[in-house]
């Protein structure tokens, strides 16, 4: 199995579309960084404008922790684009390529074939995530240093600095299973069909129109939201709230897992008992 | 013609009076507030504003006659600009400021003078103050000042008498005006029915109250403090 794991993880990385991710990641960061050098400050005054009337502000809010929170919200959007291009192609290019039945024929069972692709790609979803916070929590820590952080969204809330690092470590970890969502759902979708165009575009649809979906207020969109895996996805900036609703926290996350369970098992069973025609 | 004249010397009697008795509780208030030469304090301050959310502040102040004043809080700041320093010192030694008698009210079950003070310096934010003074104590109790630019602010102080000779604040709470705060969710990225159930309301009165606690009065306050 572990053979079968380095395969599969020497399959990704030897194609280009993998390295997209990372080159992103390694380009972003640092003008998403440079960005902040120079107007952050305006930032911070666009946020807090409502106080600067009765109040003094000082301090370093323009750190390390507020340089990550940003880029973390900004690449919620984009991460799960780089997830859909390797997982997409996991399952459909072998199709594509005409490797399906070569690798089929070998003495290995088809649940294990899955098993190790599954597994591999997860991996990459998770290097790809380690990256990004050792450039934006890392590098925005060596270029801002640290600080009290400010969170402007619906309300303005300041965390003490102490209060704030513990937050990342689970913010990152929520982010993983986010896109092992989106992941799960690009790997079913490489499943049914055999090119990768299709289910990477079908995947990051999918995302676009519950992302829209999520942030339009009022009328029946409302109701519709709770039941958007995108919702619960979004649900990492409730870690940034003070106090912490963990209920709602356990609840997004256990519908993630349950997600998960769902697609994968549909992957696999529609996998085991597939006709490989090509 | 006779009573013209009879009003008249009223007149000059009455603002004779109110210039006396306005002279005599600064001067009082004066005399208190020097006994004061330095002081360094341990302070907390509480911010309560329905769209903010901020931890409470715990540092130190600092003061030194006749004007330095610092609020050493580690971390991010945010003070009104308004009763954080020694604010009733600035107000009555300020000599372009125009002080009126203006009666007595009972506060907090105490009889204190008004005192309106008119500013004449036309590029100080301060457009109109009023001092509440507890004669009894000769500390001012409440103030509250009107400002061109940032709104009103009401203070209410309370005091504690350190060893038996010095009033000094204990707890200030200030009440003042903030704008409305409001990003669209399609800006925040917000969901947008998440974004509408966290919005506490439109409350636009917020209060800051300041705790202190032991008082270190008279014993030196270095002037590296105030430079850093």
């Amino acid at each position: 199995m572990l053979m079968l794991i380095k395969l599969e993880l020497f399959k990704i990385f030897s194609k280009w579309r993998t390295y997209i991710g990372f080159i992103s990641i390694f380009v972003l960061i640092p003008l998403i960084h440079i960005a902040l050098y120079f107007e952050g400050k305006k930032l911070i005054e666009l946020g807090t404008q409502a106080l600067s009337g009765g109040f003094n502000l000082s301090g370093n809010l323009l750190n390390g922790f507020m340089a990550t929170r940003i880029i973390l919200q900004s690449f919620y959007v984009h991460i799960p684009l780089l997830v859909a291009l390797v997982a997409g192609d996991m399952l459909a290019g072998e199709a594509t390529s005409g490797t399906y039945r070569f690798l089929l024929t070998k003495p290995i069972s088809r649940l294990q074939i899955i098993s190790a692709k599954y597994i591999s790609g997860v991996i990459y979803v998770a290097s790809l995530l380690v990256i990004l916070m050792i450039l934006s929590l890392g590098v925005g820590i060596l270029i801002f240093g640290t600080g009290d952080m400010i969170i402007v969204n619906s309300n303005i809330t300041i965390l003490k600095e102490a209060d704030s690092l513990w937050r990342f470590y689970y913010s990152f970890g929520y982010a993983f299973l986010s896109m092992l969502v989106v992941y799960s759902f690009a790997f079913m979708f490489s499943a049914f069909v055999e090119n990768s165009i299709g289910p990477i575009m079908a995947t990051m649809s999918l995302i676009i129109v519950f992302s829209i979906l999520n942030i339009l207020g009022g009328g029946v969109f409302v109701h519709i939201q709770p039941f958007l895996f995108t919702t619960h996805m979004q649900n990492w900036k409730g870690l940034f709230d003070n106090p912490i609703d963990y209920a709602e926290i356990n609840t997004s996350v256990a519908i993630m897992i349950a997600h998960i369970v769902l697609l994968t098992t549909l992957t696999f069973v529609y996998f085991t008992k597939k006709d490989i025609n090509s | 013609m006779k009573n013209l004249i009879a009003l008249i010397i009223l007149i000059l009697t009455f603002a004779e009076s109110n210039a006396q008795d306005v002279n005599k509780i600064v001067a009082n208030l004066k005399t208190e507030l020097d006994k004061v030469k330095d002081f360094q304090a341990d302070l907390k301050v509480k911010i309560d504003i329905s769209y903010l959310n901020a931890p409470e502040q715990v540092g130190k102040i600092y003061y030194k006659a006749p004007n330095k004043s610092k609020v050493d809080i580690k971390g991010f700041n945010l003070l009104p600009k308004q009763g954080s320093g020694n604010i009733v010192s600035e107000i009555i030694n300020d000599p372009k400021n125009t002080l009126v008698y203006s009666g007595t009210e009972i506060v907090n079950g105490a009889k204190t003078s008004i005192i309106k003070v008119i500013p004449n310096d036309q590029t100080k934010d301060l457009a109109l103050a009023t001092l509440w003074v507890d004669e009894s104590k000769n500390v001012v109790v409440k103030i509250e000042n009107i400002t061109k630019k940032s709104g009103t602010f009401n203070i209410s102080i309370n005091y504690l008498k350190f060893e038996n000779k010095y009033y000094m604040p204990i707890n200030v709470l200030v009440k003042l005006n903030v704008p409305e705060f409001s990003l669209p969710s399609t800006i925040t990225g917000e969901n947008a029915a998440k974004a509408a159930q966290k919005k506490k309301g439109s409350n636009t009165e917020g209060t800051v109250s300041f705790t202190y606690s032991n008082y270190v009065i008279n014993k030196g306050v270095s002037n590296s403090i105030f430079e850093k």
